[in-house]
């Protein structure tokens, strides 16, 4: 059963909606990929599906129930953790603390404690640092912090927002690495993405989103040929200008 | 030199009062980012419980200021839901407003309940000890360990516990917290009251020592937010250290200035450090740490 | 939905106010003989003389959004000034007001230069402690003043006029006296809000940013108004110290400041002169219940709690606004006109043809910029011609852009490199001197000045780009308004949001400077309204004014763009026309990476053993 099912959703900030109608789909054990230039939607998407924002209209069906009205930390407990765009670590508190924040939502039913074992095992350089406060923290650390904040619930689905924004080439690499771990190890990822090659290498799937509509769908090497793709980010057209 | 040590201590004893109402004041604009122009009105609301408790209800006084805890965190809880929340995303200055109307209503329904002149309360702590010269009553070692024994609680809770944790969460990011599932609304609630109810233990615990008089939470919460601006705006560390020492620099003017210098002393010390270093004296916990260090 | 965070109503001073004014002035002059007790007289004095003070409050309140608490103290000031000079210098009650307006001047003038830079909390806090010390200056100086006795005025003062002089002996005579001088005051006050004054003011509160970058001279601005608000106040405390010849502590203390907050808010602050309104409730209103005093205040704050939460316009402005929306005419939307740019030209459409001027109007050289541990510019170097050039930025999010709009104009200095407007250094310079000079920026996502009409934000982007200080921005405002159009009238608030963003860039353009630099204006906006942008920038480019863009429009980058510069981790990595630099390979990895390499993917699969 398809696990997450957004149909025409609109959203937006005030005035005029930013999403004008998307239609998208995640399947369990995939990884989705959402990418389309800056301003387009990408993390106004993310957010109406974390709860972050309200949308205005549409649907948004998650493990067969709807999602549509409830708050963020309704829809945290059903089992979708997003890593916000930019990290939001908290700065001042250790990583340990900012774990055991993100276990938050299960904190009654999970061994908190157990479970941070698991991550910094499987993440050594999230667990070298487990003790230092997060804003001490490298760009591409506090990004693996972030993302194994987000994996503390055992999410059903993870919400990776911009994940290489900000960070060097090669800590991209790392990231990336990580990524692909998560993939191999059967969860289920959305992801958006500005980095256009990360994006395609990782993805089971793309959407391409521009001006608050889905332009494109396909596997990535359906998307890579694609001439819409190149315009909405090069402006360049085959032959001829807007 | 005994005029030294004595102004010392009363100056220790004064700066702890500050202390307990500063500290609730910097906790609430560091969790709910708001100023609370109230503040000062739960310390009349905590004289008002000792004196009512101990008077007409007859109890002891040291369960008056345990009830005083109890009013402050109470009346502090129904503040915050009329006065506050329904002002959650309004600009800064509204809710400032709104706790300019709270503070009214306090004051003035304090002052409809005991009427206009100030009332005594009593209490069991009428010793007094000298040790060498220095004369200290058992009730400013009372305020002394009450004081001590909130503020204790108060850190160990912030720092140790994962309700702390979530506390200064919530003070660094509150939307990021709700994205983990913290029910923030519960935690600004909580932060009010909390704060609400060590003002009024403190206006309890100095009861016996002045009398209750319902225009003295306008002086303190004037004093509390001196203290939390030289402080620096969210560090309660710096507002211990700065609630302190304004109590003995207060002391000491009135010990070795003339008469009337003493209430100079905060004002010309919030418009110097304003001018000066206006982030406070410890500002660089304030802006990383939020809550606390 | 309760007035929760709802847009606040623009500072309106329509033709129905004169009309009400100045039938209320002359009900006023008439209404002690319809007095039977002096207790009435004595309210009604009371409610003119708060009125001025509130008047001259809400100048920092309503249109600045600052609250000085030491608005109380001037009151203060004034009144002790006048019983000071009234019982040892002279009975003369212009002597006594010149004395007080130049202490009061003065003495603001020193306040707001070490204040008026402050956050809003801490421009409150730091005028509450000095308030509370002036009301400690009252009672220790007694000697001047009184102490906690205060001053008991015990001769007659006296108002020479050309003709006769007028001795203030009875409680009528004070009264009609205070009246007209009240009148005057607010009149005079309120043509100096309607001119650009009151609409600088708006624009500061609204975004101080913008408003400098445009050109405000925001401190300058902040001063005066403080001054005049503080003068105001002290006028006023000569005029209750003429009725009542007795003033003390208690009429000027911390209460008293509360309640000069509360009848500003009862009334509304967002109108001139609705805190009138509010002092008339507070001073009439009570008197008719005979209630406690104890029971009024508890009222009162309940009052405030309920206005704050529930009517945050106040009561008059509540009024007002119900009375707007009955009259609204066309709440027109995109049919917002572009103003004339300067000297309006042709609009040539199609792509910009290469500009003539080998003149260089801006050049950045070497600029570099750390924050913390993080470069964002590393040896930044590039030229906009002067002449009409439009220069592309473009480059992945965190590049550096917005940093480099920020040193350029002015809001952040770089660590080091020059930044050349028409070949003089600007580094260092604040962002309304760079606008003096000729350069401009928007801001991304800004809306201009929210609660402001259209036609006021241009008269404040024309105003600001003024050359020749206060006096001469006021003049030009002046004029300005009766250029204005219908459409002008639009509340930029309620505008759609492609549509505030269309005002917002003309407002760069209206002082027609040599370089205007446009963050984003694109960004969210759909395919008519980007068109529009992109209109706008050919038709400044016609004009002779370069223009600098950051985009990720790519389609508006290529066609009105001359040359483009790509940046990529707070470096410039090409530079050229946009042909040119889209086919460039480098940029085309920045963006895109190459499809189909099959080489760069494999790297990102490095598989890790679990």
């Amino acid at each position: 059963m398809t696990l997450l099912r957004v149909s025409q959703l609109r959203a937006g900030y005030g005035r005029g909606d930013v999403l004008q109608g998307i239609d998208l789909a995640v399947e369990p054990n995939t990884t989705v990929s959402i990418i389309g230039p800056n301003g387009a939607g990408k993390t106004t998407l993310l957010r109406a599906i974390s709860g972050t924002l309200r949308p205005t209209g549409g649907s948004i069906e998650f493990d067969g129930a709807s999602i549509l009205r409830r708050s963020a930390t309704d829809i945290v407990t059903r089992g979708i953790s997003q890593v916000p765009q930019g990290r939001h670590l908290f700065g001042g508190l250790t990583v340990r603390e900012n774990l055991l924040l993100g276990g938050h939502s299960v904190r009654r039913t999970t061994d908190l404690e157990k479970r941070i074992e698991e991550l910094t095992a499987a993440f050594p350089v999230v667990g070298e640092r487990l003790d230092a406060l997060a804003h001490t923290l490298s760009g591409g650390q506090q990004q693996m912090v972030a993302i194994a904040r987000g994996l503390m619930p055992e999410p059903k689905l993870l919400l990776l927002d911009e994940p290489s924004v900000g960070l060097a080439p090669t800590i991209i690499d790392d990231v990336a690495a990580l990524i692909a771990r998560l993939k191999e190890a059967g969860r289920t990822v959305l992801l958006s993405e500005q980095n256009v090659p990360l994006a395609l290498s990782l993805a089971d799937r793309v959407y391409v989103i521009a001006q608050g509509k889905v332009v494109a769908s396909g596997t990535p090497a359906e998307i890579s040929a694609m001439d819409d793709v190149r315009r909405a980010y090069l402006g360049l057209a085959a032959g001829g200008a807007a | 030199m005994s005029l030294f040590a004595q102004e010392l201590v009363n100056g220790i004893v004064q700066g702890a009062v500050y202390v307990l109402v500063a500290i609730g004041l910097s906790l609430v604009f560091g969790v709910l980012k708001i100023v609370n122009f109230a503040h000062g009105e739960f310390y009349v609301v905590g004289g008002f419980v000792a004196y009512f408790v101990t008077h007409t209800l007859a109890w002891p006084y040291w369960l008056s200021v345990v009830l005083a805890l109890v009013a402050g965190i109470v009346v502090g809880g129904i503040a915050e839901r009329l006065a506050i929340r329904p002002l959650r995303g309004a600009p800064e200055e509204s809710v400032f407003l709104s706790t300019f109307g709270l503070s009214l209503v306090l004051l003035y329904g304090v002052k409809l309940l005991i009427g206009g002149r100030p009332r005594p309360v009593s209490s069991s702590f009428g010793h007094t000890f000298r040790l060498g010269g220095i004369a200290i009553t058992s009730q400013q070692v009372f305020v002394l360990a009450v004081t001590v024994v909130l503020v204790a609680a108060l850190f160990v809770t912030l720092q140790r516990s994962y309700l702390g944790v979530v506390l200064r969460a919530v003070a660094q990011d509150r939307s990021t917290g709700a994205l983990m599932g913290i029910r923030v609304e519960l935690v600004y609630w909580g932060a009010f009251a909390v704060a609400a109810g060590l003002a009024a233990t403190a206006g309890a615990a100095v009861a016996p020592m002045y009398s209750i008089n319902p225009y003295s939470g306008q002086d303190i919460l004037i004093t509390a937010f001196i203290v939390v601006i030289v402080a620096g705006l969210g560090s309660l560390q710096g507002a211990v250290a700065v609630g302190l020492g304004l109590g003995i620099l207060e002391a000491m003017a009135a010990g070795y200035l003339p008469t009337g210098a003493r209430q100079w002393v905060s004002y010309v010390l919030v418009v110097i450090v304003l001018l000066l270093r206006p982030q406070g004296i410890f500002p660089e916990r304030a802006t990383s740490r939020a809550v606390v260090a | 939905m309760s007035g929760l965070g709802a847009a606040r109503p623009a500072l309106r001073t329509g033709a129905t106010g004169i009309g009400v004014a100045a039938a209320i002035i002359v009900v006023g002059l008439l209404a002690p003989h319809a007095f039977t007790s002096s207790f009435d007289l004595e309210l009604l004095d009371l409610v003119v003389v708060y009125g001025v003070v509130v008047l001259g409050l809400n100048v920092m309140v309503g249109y600045l959004g600052y609250l000085p608490f030491s608005q109380v103290a001037f009151f203060g000031l004034g009144g002790y000034t006048g019983a000071i000079v009234g019982t040892r210098l002279t009975t003369n009650l212009w002597a006594c007001l010149g004395i007080a307006i130049g202490i009061a001047v003065v003495v603001s003038l020193i306040v707001g230069r070490l204040t008026l830079h402050m956050r809003g909390l801490y421009f409150a806090i730091i005028t509450l402690a000095l308030a509370q010390m002036f009301g400690l200056v009252l009672t220790d100086m007694s000697g001047l003043t009184g102490g906690t006795n205060g001053i008991v005025f015990s001769d007659v003062l006296r108002l020479p006029l050309p003709g006769k002089t007028v001795m203030l002996a009875d409680y009528v005579t004070s009264y009609r006296v205070t009246l007209v001088f009240a009148a005057v005051i607010v009149v005079a006050l309120w043509l100096l809000m309607r001119s650009g004054l009151g609409r600088l003011a708006v624009a500061v509160r609204d975004n101080e940013a913008l408003a400098r970058s445009l050109g405000v001279r925001t401190t300058a601005l902040k001063l005066i108004a403080f001054v005049v608000a503080s003068s105001v106040g002290a006028v006023a405390g000569v005029f209750y110290f003429a009725y009542f010849a007795f003033v003390s502590p208690d009429t000027f203390n911390l209460q008293a400041s509360l309640l000069l907050v509360l009848m500003i808010v009862l009334g509304g602050k967002g109108h001139f002169w609705t805190p009138m309104i509010g002092a008339a409730l507070f001073e009439v209103v009570p008197n008719e219940v005979s209630i406690s005093d104890d029971v009024r205040w508890l009222i009162f704050g309940a009052v405030m709690i309920l206005v704050v939460t529930l009517i945050p316009d106040g009561l008059g402005g509540a009024a007002l606004r119900a009375l707007h929306r009955l009259r609204r005419t066309s709440g027109s939307d995109l049919s917002v006109p572009v103003p004339a740019v300067g000297r309006p030209v042709a609009v040539s459409d199609g792509p910009a043809t290469a500009r003539t001027s080998e003149d260089v109007a801006l050049s950045v050289d070497g600029v570099a910029k750390r924050f913390g541990g993080v470069h964002a510019l590393k040896d930044v170097s590039f030229d906009v011609r002067a002449g009409g050039e439009v220069l592309g930025l473009i480059g992945p999010n965190g590049s550096g852009k917005t940093t480099v709009f920020n040193v350029i104009s002015g809001f952040t200095k770089p660590d080091s490199g020059t930044v050349k407007l028409a070949g003089v250094d600007i580094v260092g310079l604040p962002p309304e001197r760079i606008a003096g000079r000729g350069l401009v920026r928007t801001f991304q996502e800004e809306a201009a000045f929210p609660t402001l009409s259209v036609a006021e934000c241009q008269l404040v982007a024309r105003v600001a780009g003024s050359a020749g200080g206060i006096a001469s921005m006021i003049g030009l405002a002046i004029r300005e308004r009766a250029e204005r159009s219908p459409d002008g009238r639009v509340i930029v608030g309620e505008l759609s949001h492609g549509a505030q963003r269309l005002v917002a860039i003309t407002l760069a353009f209206a002082s027609s400077p040599s370089v205007i630099l446009l963050d984003e204006p694109a960004a969210g906006l759909g395919p008519d309204e980007a068109r529009a942008i992109g209109d706008m920038i050919r038709m400044a480019s016609s004009n002779e004014i370069s223009v600098v863009l950051i985009e990720h429009h790519m389609e508006m980058v290529m066609e009105v763009c001359d040359r483009v510069v790509v940046f990529s981790s707070g470096q410039k990595i090409a530079s050229g026309t946009p042909a040119e630099v889209a086919a460039h390979p480098e940029v085309v990895a920045a963006y895109l990476g190459s499809f189909g390499d099959r080489a760069a993917t494999s790297t990102l699969r490095k598989g890790v053993s679990a």
